[in-house]
């Protein structure tokens, strides 16, 4: 176990630091930094002032030992928009994406799991072809533009949920909907195929043939099998769910950091991107070290460390 | 295993019993429904096992042996498939006729199934899995099963048996999954035991003692066991008697000695043929040269006459009904008598 | 991932076939069979799409959706920059303005069916453009570092899980950022995002038949480990890359509609379907069908080519 989460922890910095360069490559490829961190109107004096200020006219190693020495501290450099610490204004708006995300990713797998157990259970029938098509749809769709007809129909049409912002219940109907769409196309098209194996195979007729009652066959027997796929794409697909947040935040105002770094672009705020940037990956990198604990309590034939 | 036939006269305490059998299979019929059309996967299989008999089903991949085992223990996958007719007779009473909660409740407690290699879910513990059935239809707690399962595992000669409870199964050989399989199965000691290709992953020495495991289990219980194989060899040593398919038919049926010293049907012939060297010695099926039919479009005549050296007109215009060769003997073939009284040496010249 | 096709074909074991796998062919193939080149695939499309009413219909929208592009920014191509104040908000449906005009004008009094058709050949090319540019860097990079193993293949793959990994858009957005919006930047970050999934796939397949037997003839002959790479491995793996390719084009077209929605797609005047629902997001109220009409435009496109996909990726693995 304490291999296994060493392994894991070694990979997940050299991850992190591989992101760490590029971000730091990118902001130096286009030039001075300084177009990057100050507004575009500024005027040459204050273009070398900052750089200056922030040993932009160092010698590239340097900077780059600066840079690290400032990730180091989670220190990102100041938010323009803001003027508090990039690292803080990141860190007050994870929270509101963390609880969406959470969510959508709860409906969507619980959703698919009964959609798509069912459709394979009923393999051939209407319910089956119906589920494969409307799965089809699910992750075909624009999750932006179904934002965007939910507030046309419900918010503005209707009147009968709020268009933006967070609060209570009414405020997540909208964003949770739109963003476990994908997900849950995308899950319902795995759980159906790979119960269908389950499904098929030896194990789940000698359970019946032992007299397990039928749900416990597609629930307890099956299920757990099919389980390692389900995971495996429900762990990629919650990492995707930024992708998601990225559109639907800004869509329904929702303070996240979704929304915050579609402002921060406009904004010009690099440091609050970079900030993005790196804690969404610090996240993901715990979220798969998570995944591989669940991976081998649900299946034994996996141990933990390879 | 021992004889069979004895228990016909034994069972004499038991005056109400419509047939004798443990296990009397009329008529099954069962087709499959496809997009394409339907497929008929058996059809009119009929079939009687009795007290301590062990009764061996032999065809290729795709002869329906599998299906209509899966029909009798009642948990093949419909739709598609359907059990169109006949009766399925567990002590006399007809499991067609009952509704699926009733099965469920026979399923296990007197019916039981071994498949291939995989009859153990890969990812619950042996011991759970064994412990299941005593859960299920004894309602026993979890603790109770489980001392419940370590006596199985004892007795089918697991070492250790206690200890390995929590163990998965790819924690064991694949002859000690096997004993697992067969302690799980026997877990309620069920009247009947289905054995689908209960060796067919195994090397031919743990083949044997899985085979007398099954026959020492049988003896203990006097169970009726349905052996489900390709494998003559294993039919030739542990069977008592045989019943061959081909195409969803059946072509012959008998008792071992009789069918291996002459039989009335080519097919059965060309699977016996195949074994290599000594019949009697284990060996798989050799294919007969061509393939089986389209079940799909079945043709008018015997089903195995485009394979057969020995088919003549009559083969391919008319179908050939299961005859009765008197002691329970019984052939689907126009040419039968001539079969009966064509000498070894003869037929392979024919060939 | 897999989806609607004629199952239930079989009477035994034919729900195998159905989990989602993309180089799971790789694993299946073993032994030295003969190999043909990636031939034929499109002939068995063709083969299994005459059994599939939901893929005739897919194939029947992708063509008629090429020939108005195509035909339209021709025909359109003036409509589409023809603004008439007079004319401002027609909705959709009415040939009371001319055939232009019957699905409706936006807010300068432009025909909306120009619009769309002039949108369309923007973004099919930029997705197209991206598919191909991914592909062929991936498939190129994956069949180098399969062939080559080692360590190289390990770092490789490494890079390649962490790509896959970290969320595309938020990539693309950082990348977009430092580099500016435009047509080219686009279709790179577009392709950036996706190069990783082709290079998967090319090496599991390379592994797979790297060591056949004429592979191992060739070099001992003395011919280069490039030339073998190119003219042996890429044309028999070929099949499966196509089929991810078809798969992979749906996603880019989303990716490249929400880019193109946030305000970092293209510039004016061009314009995607992305862009058109970020205009119609001002004018929800009055004039529903400027973002409506778009957002169906890429569903349909998107479902008629993953349809498609599944069609190819049978195909591909039907060998």
């Amino acid at each position: 176990m304490a291999r296994f989460i060493l392994q894991r922890l070694r990979q997940g910095i050299l991850s992190l630091l591989g992101l760490v360069l590029l971000v730091f490559v990118l902001a130096r490829l286009t030039g001075s930094p300084a177009h990057l961190y100050l507004p575009e109107d500024a005027s040459p004096q204050m273009v070398a002032a900052f750089n200056a200020e922030n040993g932009f006219d160092k010698p590239l190693y340097i900077q780059l030992v600066h840079f690290l020495a400032g990730v180091f501290r989670l220190d990102f450099g100041e938010s323009l928009l803001y003027g508090d610490p990039a690292v803080t204004v990141v860190l007050q708006r994870f929270p509101a994406t963390l609880q969406l995300a959470s969510v959508t990713m709860l409906i969507a797998v619980t959703l698919a799991i009964v959609v798509g157990a069912a459709s394979a259970a009923r393999r051939g029938s209407y319910g089956d072809a119906a589920t494969r098509l409307g799965s089809m749809a699910a992750l075909s769709v624009p999750d932006f533009w179904i934002a965007l007809m939910g507030v046309a129909v419900f918010a503005v049409y209707w009147n009968l949920l709020p268009t933006s912002g967070m609060g209570g219940w009414q405020f997540w109907v909208l964003p949770l909907l739109t963003l476990a769409l994908r997900p849950f196309g995308i899950l319902t098209q795995v759980v159906r195929a790979s119960m269908l194996d389950a499904l098929d195979s030896d194990y789940v007729r000698v359970a019946k043939s032992k007299g397990v009652g039928p749900g416990a066959v597609i629930y307890k027997h099956a299920l757990r099998n099919a389980a390692i796929p389900i995971l495996t794409v429900a762990g990629i697909l919650a990492a995707q769910v930024v992708n998601g947040a990225l559109v639907v935040e800004t869509v329904f105002g929702w303070p996240g950091i979704g929304n915050l770094m579609v402002t921060a672009i406009k904004g010009r705020d690099f440091a609050v991107i970079q900030a993005v940037v790196l804690i969404t990956g610090a996240a993901i990198i715990v979220l798969n070290f998570l995944i591989d604990i669940a991976y081998s309590w649900l299946n034994p034939q996996i141990g933990l460390g390879e | 295993m021992s004889k069979a036939v004895t228990s016909l006269i034994t069972q004499d305490d038991d005056a109400l019993q419509v047939s004798a059998a443990l296990l009397e299979v009329r008529d099954l019929l069962v087709e499959f429904h496809l997009r394409r059309g339907v497929v008929t996967a058996v059809s009119g299989l009929s079939y009687q096992l009795h007290r301590g008999e062990t009764l061996a089903i032999v065809g290729e991949s795709g002869s329906g042996k599998t299906v209509a085992a899966q029909a009798v223990l009642g948990i093949l996958t419909t739709p598609p498939a359907r059990v169109a007719g006949g009766e399925v007779l567990l002590n006399g009473q007809d499991l067609l006729l009952m509704s699926e909660s009733e099965r469920r409740r026979i399923r296990g407690e007197d019916i039981a199934l071994i498949a291939q290699n995989a009859s153990l879910n890969p990812v619950f513990s042996v011991g759970w899995q064994i412990a299941e059935p005593f859960r299920i239809h004894r309602g026993m707690s979890h603790r109770d099963s489980l001392i419940k399962a370590a006596e199985l595992l004892d007795r089918v000669g697991i070492p250790a048996a206690r200890s390995r409870l929590k163990d998965y199964p790819h924690e064991f050989s694949g002859g000690m999954r096997q004993r697992v399989s067969i302690a799980m199965a026997m877990a309620l000691e069920p009247d009947v035991l289905i054995a689908d290709e209960p060796t067919t992953a195994l090397d031919v020495t743990i083949q044997a003692q899985i085979m007398a495991l099954l026959q020492e289990m049988q003896g203990e219980t006097g169970m009726g066991i349905v052996l489900i194989t390709h494998d003559l060899g294993l039919v030739s040593e542990w069977a008592d008697r045989l019943l061959v398919m081909y195409a969803g038919r059946e072509c012959e049926t008998g008792t071992v000695e009789e069918i291996f010293a002459q039989s009335a049907h080519p097919y059965t012939r060309g699977l016996i043929g195949s074994i290599p060297q000594a019949r009697h010695k284990a060996g798989r099926l050799a294919p007969i040269p061509g393939s089986p039919p389209d079940l799909m479009q079945p043709a008018p005549g015997c089903s195995f006459a485009p394979r057969c050296a020995w088919a003549i007109d009559r083969c391919t215009a008319e179908r050939p009904e299961l005859k009765s060769l008197g002691s329970g003997r019984a052939s689907s073939c126009h040419r039968t008598e001539k079969l009966l009284h064509v000498g070894e040496g003869e037929y392979q010249r024919h060939a | 991932m897999t989806l609607l096709n004629n199952d239930q074909e079989n009477v035994e074991n034919d729900s195998a076939e159905e989990a989602p796998r993309l180089s799971l062919r790789a694993a299946a193939r073993s032994g030295p069979e003969p190999l043909r080149a990636a031939d034929g695939l499109w002939r068995k499309v063709g083969h299994l799409l005459r059994r599939d009413v939901l893929g005739i219909a897919a194939t029947t929208y992708l063509v008629l959706l090429l020939l108005t592009t195509v035909v339209g920014s021709f025909v359109l191509a003036d409509s589409a920059r023809n603004t008439n104040l007079h004319l401002r908000f027609v909705p959709p449906l009415s040939t009371q303005y001319g055939w232009e005009y019957v699905l409706g004008s936006d807010a300068l009094g432009r025909s909306f069916l120009a619009q769309l058709t002039v949108a369309a050949r923007t973004t099919l090319l930029i997705s197209i453009g991206a598919v191909i540019a991914a592909a062929v860097v991936g498939a190129l990079i994956g069949t180098v570092v399969g062939y080559a193993r080692g360590r190289l293949d390990k770092v490789a793959m490494r890079i390649a899980d962490v790509m896959l990994a970290f969320p595309s858009l938020l990539l693309a957005l950082i990348v977009l950022y430092t580099l500016g919006a435009g047509l080219g930047s686009l279709i790179l970050v577009l392709a950036l995002a996706r190069i990783a999934m082709y290079t998967r796939v090319a090496r599991a397949e390379t592994l797979a038949v790297r060591e056949r037997v004429f592979i191992r003839a060739s070099r001992a002959f003395g011919a280069g480990s490039l030339r073998i790479v190119c003219t042996q491995i890429l044309p028999v793996i070929a099949n499966p890359l196509v089929a991810l390719a078809t798969l992979e084009f749906a996603l880019v077209m989303l990716a490249e509609s929400a880019l193109s929605f946030l305000g970092l797609g293209v510039h004016e005047p061009d314009v995607t379907w992305g862009g058109l629902i970020a205009e119609g997001r001002n004018y929800l109220q009055h004039a529903w069908w400027i973002a409506l009409l778009p957002g169906l435009a890429i569903t349909l496109t998107a479902i008629a080519t993953n349809v498609l996909a599944e069609l190819v990726r049978k195909a591909a693995e039907s060998e």
